[in-house]
């Protein structure tokens, strides 16, 4: 663990930013169509149960690493293969979303560019963050979080001065009935961005007030998942469901859409950078999880040290998953949410929380024992 | 030891920043603005893309340091198979990257817009250098090559001329429209809805336009205007609308915020004039035993600009029964417009697409060749509202008072 | 940079290094009053009682330099007790030790009973010096820095030890208006060049016994006088322990300025963003004394160490006070926003010309690729040599005299700008965001804030060269999570922006009125954090009757 403390302010705003990273750009729900944002909402729903399950085990054990209570309700040896999975899990995560926004780089502004080098680029620059430290990430969470949230003002500000709003393309409203959304939320959006919370059970322990964290995080999720929400519902609303659902990045698609006095145009490259800001911190706190985890396992004495070797591998790793962006995103639609997401992030929490209340209360029936007797 | 390894690891990385030949890097120098694109159909079946590349040393610009003697745009012109080709083909032939990041204008030939333009569309839609607000636009006179050759007084680049003329004409007049890509390609893939696009002319001897000679007079020898609406079924130029149905095209597209009307009064054939300064237009889709039925509602208020009878314009229930006139005028000219369409069998209002937004259920059975089977022999219900709020600077006519 | 600062430095460091890592406590020498091991290497012992021996020793030590003067006397009226006055010319004041000194020592039959007796200099001090600030000397080391700094030494032939006696003047420059913070509104006086000037300066404003000032010797060589002050009771104590074990820990040579002690004891070497405040002005260090600010006053200067810094304060100017809020707050955001520009200004138009290229309105794009066209040299090629010549002219502005170098800073500016453009070196538009930078980098108050602003626009315009936009992106967050992992002297760099305090953020890019910013800054004093009553708002007063129908 890293002698840090962080505010639960500090905390709200880096779930915030994490939440916005790489959910932005991608524009999920698009299963849903046009209802995509009732899809996110459905999502943020049972993120938000999901928030809870993983506060309420890091309630059972403050101001201890995850491997440590893994180890502590699985086991010695148990718990240690668990934690390593996350740990892989975790540099997994963070390999991809580093991909992701290679990709992204790539199609919309550099083509001739190797993708390599730009993701070196954006994996040194979180590998210095990492190193500093979560304290020096939270508060250029702080700060990032006011740029950020004052560039997507701006656009819905422009979007909607430029007149592109069609209401009418949201109709017709449920369509097809609720079962699209539910196939959606179930396939899509819980996992990610909502489930991807996970994360920050590292996290957790740094925060000066236990309380502050649930009513950080929630509050985190719901702002960001309605800005979600919203986003989804302006690209519908700008572009039509069709490109919409056949954009790749139907944010950028919009944001091109913006045409002010034939002065303000193709802004899409400024959106960019809010962007790649939220990518930052989304790989950042993967990294950093990864990196505790790790070191947990393997007992190293600072995490510091383990900063540059696993920021390699995900380095190399963001090259390797994938060998083009087609089985990428064929990855990340078909694989990862079933096989991956849906254990780690649903049923092993849910199960863990299940052990420990099982385990409270056997010691409660235990104490009550003597007593009765 | 670590660090003197880390030490030589980042030296060398740094210097790969040094290689600036290095990869996206575009100097404005290398890259040619192509301002607008033409695209017409030869007879072989190739396409023939002309570029309209500005010359930007011959645009005047603020503090003028020599230059401007020249033509401000040049044509290139290439040949291929695919338009991918036709691009490639162009690194050939001109000194520069074509950079199309600027390009406003996509002019498409009009034997092309007849065969069908699906091929062209998808690469503008999706190669990130296309804007997808630049303006599609069919070449109605003339070929496309030959529309860009011509050089327009006042606007220096000819596409500012056709965006501007387009956009000023849609909005104030009526009977004209600007597509965009977007917008097409919306109409292409809603469901009840068919694609108009805009279009251009070539007014004059087309062999004069490029010339630098002809710009030095006053009145021109080939200038370029706007044209009407041509409709598309399928991607396919079917038809051409103009004069006043056409302007019904665009009020229900809900683009003609101004406009100006006249009916005979008195026995005087365009006795009056109206000058329309807001225009407010609502549609809805009504479903009747199953069948659907459109409700359009129309809400036009003005001035009465010209007034070429005798007339007590401040006799209100005078004004009351030119409203009416006006009101049935403009029924008429919706309705006119509405069965013109039916008759081409092509549903460009979007009908269709209102029905599916609203009723989708029934939509389902509807849409089943919509454009021939529902769309033609849809029932529209047309009700217009005009009110003339005031009669500018004049109250009476100057006739009224001739002795 | 002198080999021996380099190595002062890094003895500095290691000490500091393994006293953290070792974990004990510093064992030196609390400085002020110890005077061992000092460069004259003059036992204690030697200072005898015979009078002679004791002038010569002076005299050999001193090389017999030509401005100590040494007056010797007869003390009181007989002829039996020689003594002697040594004073350093130039650092005395002539009037005092004529008047108030040798008038009364020399041929005064009055302080005749007070010279005989064991504790002769006791009696002397007690009866018969008539001027304030007398000490007893009794070795040599004490002897000699008080006599370097302009006190008068009264010797006495058989008396061990000798007398300081306070005759301080000399020359200094006069209180004048600081050249470098120039303000609107507010106080002329800016500090001088000597420390009891400077001392007195800030006391006069804050006139509480609680204004405390501790004193320092640092610089084996020179000696230098170097005051600490705070005011007990708002300041943090511990950031105050940490003050002084680092003033303490510094052995060098010499200290010729403020820049040496706050080279010495500053947080982090490597950054480009100064962990520590200075200013000339006597009311911006009593207004950050009472924030629970220390201050280092250094003799010889007038620039005063505040300490700790934060980000934000180095935006901030001392009239920001004393204008209203509105204005105040105005002028703030034009700060920060033109300390952007001249952080990114040329980086952005080098990575928008040469990548993003569909950002530019078109018109604008035709204009500047017709500039463009006849230039040879790349965007960044010419963006990096502007600046540099920029640099340049800026640096040659500053050393020539003040009527030339400015006139030199704007022809040169001008007709350099103006004939690289005419020779089709650079373009129009170069010229005119480099302008712009140059301006913008001007306008932030403190001149180390925009120094640092210079250095990093050439990397920003490097990565814009190489990536664009999303080069400059990445410079600027690496610049941020640098920035929020500065630490100065244990407070957060970009505190109270991050962490975020709300009781302090009324004071930070904005400026909320005077009469809401009534909480302290808290991580620099975590008592006393209440600074004003509640309910300050101004208001008109109420009428109890409305004469004439009018409303308050």
């Amino acid at each position: 663990m890293e002698k840090a403390k962080i505010s639960s302010y500090q905390l709200f705003v880096l779930i915030c930013m994490f939440e916005l990273g790489s959910a932005l750009l991608l524009g999920i729900g698009k299963g849903a169509k046009q209802d995509a944002w009732l899809a996110v909402l459905s999502g943020l729903s049972v993120g938000f149960f999901l928030f809870y399950v993983y506060y309420k085990i890091f309630s059972f054990y403050p101001g201890i690493s995850p491997v440590e209570w893994l180890r502590a309700i699985y086991g010695k040896v148990i718990g240690w293969f668990f934690g390593f999975a996350m740990g892989i899990y975790f540099l997994y995560l963070s390999a991809r979303v580093l991909r992701d926004f290679g990709e992204m780089l790539i199609i919309s502004a550099y083509p001739e560019t190797p993708r390599f080098i730009i993701t070196v680029i954006m994996a040194f620059c979180v590998m210095y963050a990492v190193k500093k430290g979560m304290e020096v990430m939270a508060r250029t969470g702080e700060i990032f979080f006011i740029f950020v949230y004052f560039l997507m003002i701006m656009s819905f500000v422009l979007i909607t001065s430029s007149g592109l709003i069609n209401l009418n393309y949201l109709k017709p409203v449920l369509e097809n009935g609720p079962m699209p959304i539910m196939k959606t939320m179930a396939t899509e959006t819980i996992y990610i961005p909502f489930g991807e919370t996970i994360a920050f059970l590292s996290i957790f322990p740094l925060v000066d007030k236990i309380k502050g964290v649930k009513v950080a995080g929630l509050s985190a999720m719901w702002l960001s998942g309605t800005n979600l929400a919203i986003s989804m519902l302006i690209n519908t609303c700008v572009l039509g469901v069709d490109v919409m659902m056949r954009s790749p990045f139907p944010l950028l698609t919009t944001i091109q859409e913006i045409q002010i006095a034939h002065f303000l145009e193709r802004l899409d490259v400024f959106f960019m950078v809010a962007l790649i800001v939220g990518g930052f911190f989304k790989v950042g706190i993967f990294l950093y999880a990864a990196c505790i985890t790790f070191t947990e396992l393997f007992h190293v004495s600072s995490y510091r040290k383990t900063v540059y070797p696993l920021g390699v591998i995900m380095l190399g790793a963001s090259s390797m998953i994938a060998s083009s962006y087609a089985e990428h995103i064929d990855e990340g639609i078909k694989v990862v949410p079933v096989f991956f997401h849906l254990p780690a992030q649903v049923v092993f929490p849910v199960i863990t929380l299940l052990l420990i209340l099982w385990k409270e209360r056997r010691k409660k029936k235990n104490r009550q024992k003597p007593a009765s007797a | 030891m670590m660090s003197s390894r880390w030490k030589t690891a980042v030296a060398l990385f740094m210097a790969s920043f040094l290689l600036t030949g290095c990869w996206s890097h575009k100097e404005l120098t290398d890259i040619a603005f192509v301002s607008a694109i033409g695209i017409d159909q030869l007879e072989n079946g190739h396409y023939l893309l002309t570029y309209q590349i500005v010359n930007y040393l011959n645009i005047p610009s603020g503090m003028q340091i020599g230059g401007g003697q020249g033509p401000p745009v040049t044509i290139y012109q290439t040949e291929g198979k695919t338009i991918e080709e036709a691009i490639l083909a162009s690194d050939q032939e001109i000194s520069r990257r074509l950079y199309f990041s600027h390009t406003n204008v996509l002019l498409i030939g009009r034997n092309l817009a007849e065969n069908g333009i699906y091929p062209v569309i998808d690469t503008f839609d999706r190669r990130k250098e296309f804007r997808n607000t630049a303006s599609v636009l069919i070449a109605r006179k003339g070929k496309a090559e030959d529309i860009l050759q011509v050089m327009t007084p006042i606007d220096h680049i000819p596409t500012n001329k056709i965006n501007k003329t387009l956009e000023d004409a849609e909005e104030n007049v009526g009977g004209r429209i600007k597509t965009d890509v977007s917008d097409i390609l919306y109409d292409f893939t809603t469901e009840g809805k068919e694609a108009v696009v805009g279009s251009f002319k070539l007014m004059g001897d087309p062999k004069k336009g490029g010339k630098q000679e002809s710009q030095n007079q006053t009145k021109l020898d080939a200038y370029l205007t706007s044209g009407g609406i041509g409709i598309l079924k399928h991607g396919k130029l079917i038809d051409w609308v103009g004069g006043q149905d056409a302007r019904t095209i665009t009020w229900l597209l809900k683009k003609t915020k101004m406009t100006s009307l006249e009916i005979d009064w008195a026995h005087h054939p365009r006795a009056l004039g109206l000058q329309v300064r807001k225009t407010i237009i609502g549609m809805k889709p009504v479903m009747k035993n199953g069948k659907p039925e459109m409700h359009i509602h129309i809400r036009l208020a003005g001035q009465l600009q010209e007034v070429d009878v005798p007339l007590d314009v401040m006799d209100s229930k005078e004004m009351v029964r030119i409203e009416k006139a006006y009101e049935k005028n403009v029924e008429q000219q919706i309705n006119k417009g509405i069965r013109h369409m039916q008759r081409e069998q092509c549903d460009v209002f979007g009908f269709g697409e209102m029905i599916y937004r609203q009723y989708p259920k029934e939509w389902h059975s509807l849409k089943h060749h919509w454009n021939e089977n529902g769309f033609a022999h849809l029932k529209v219900k047309v009700h217009a509202d005009v009110v003339i709020a005031n009669s500018e600077l004049r109250t009476n006519p100057f006739l009224s008072n001739l002795k | 940079m002198p080999y021996w600062w380099k190595k002062q430095r890094s003895a500095a460091k290691n000490k500091n290094k393994s006293a953290k890592k070792s974990g004990d406590v510093q064992k030196t020498p609390v400085r002020g009053n110890d005077t061992s091991g000092t460069v004259t290497d003059i036992p204690c012992l030697t200072m005898g009682t015979d009078l002679k021996t004791c002038i010569q020793q002076l005299k050999k030590t001193t090389g017999n330099s030509s401005d100590i003067v040494i007056h010797e006397i007869m003390l009181g009226s007989g002829n039996d007790l020689p003594a002697a006055v040594i004073s350093v010319d130039g650092l005395y004041d002539p009037k005092m030790i004529n008047e108030n000194l040798l008038e009364i020592l020399m041929g005064n039959p009055e302080i005749d009973g007070y010279l005989d007796g064991e504790n002769i200099l006791d009696s002397i001090i007690k009866h018969v010096i008539k001027i304030g600030g007398v000490k007893k000397v009794m070795n040599w080391n004490d002897l000699f820095s008080e006599l370097l700094s302009g006190q008068s030494i009264l010797l006495i032939d058989g008396v061990y030890g000798g007398l300081s006696i306070s005759t301080r003047g000399g020359k200094q420059r006069a209180i004048e208006e600081p050249s470098t913070e120039v303000t609107v509104r507010g106080p002329r006086e800016g500090f001088t060049e000597s420390l009891r000037v400077n001392t007195s300066l800030i006391r006069k404003r804050i006139k509480n016994p609680n204004l405390w000032i501790e004193n320092f010797k640092i610089g084996e060589v020179t000696q230098t006088d170097v005051a600490l002050m705070y005011i007990k009771g708002i300041v943090n104590d511990k950031i105050l322990e940490e003050a002084r074990k680092r003033l303490n820990t510094i052995k060098i040579d010499a200290i010729l300025e403020s820049g040496y002690i706050e080279q010495l004891i500053e947080d982090k070497t490597y950054t480009i963003f100064p962990t520590m405040y200075h200013s000339e002005r006597p009311d911006v260090v009593a207004a950050n004394l009472l924030e629970g600010r220390f201050a280092i006053v250094v003799d010889g200067t007038p620039f005063v160490l505040l300490a700790p810094a934060v980000f934000i304060q180095f935006f901030q100017s001392a009239d920001d006070y004393y204008t209203r809020f509105d204005i105040a707050t105005a002028l703030r955001f034009l700060r920060v926003l033109s300390y952007l520009i001249s952080l990114v200004g040329p980086a952005v138009y080098v990575a928008v010309t040469t990548f993003h290229q569909e950002l530019i309105p078109t018109q604008l794009v035709f204009t500047i690729a017709a500039q463009r066209e006849t230039i040879p040299f790349p965007a960044v090629v010419e963006a990096v040599g502007m600046e540099i010549v920029f640099e340049i002219l800026r640096e040659a502005g500053l050393r020539l005299p003040r009527p030339i170098g400015q006139t030199v800073s704007i022809v040169g500016a001008l007709v350099i700008g103006q004939a690289a453009v005419q020779a089709g070196l650079v373009s129009p538009a170069m010229v005119i965001v480099v302008s712009i930078t140059a301006i913008a980098s001007f306008s932030t108050p403190s001149f180390f804030i925009a120094v640092s602003a210079r250095l990093y626009r050439f990397v920003f315009m490097l990565l814009a060269a190489t990536f664009g936009f999303y080069g400059i992106i990445i410079g600027m967050i690496a610049l941020v999570v640098h920035l929020t992992s500065l630490r100065s002297f244990g407070v957060p760099y970009t505190a109270p922006i991050a962490p975020f305090i709300r009781s302090n953020s009324g004071d930070t890019v904005i400026r909320v009125p005077m009469w809401s910013m009534s909480a302290r800054p808290r991580l620099f004093s975590q008592k006393n954090i209440v600074r004003q009553a509640e309910n300050q708002k101004p208001m008109p007063p109420k009428q109890k009757n409305d004469a004439n129908g009018e409303q308050p």
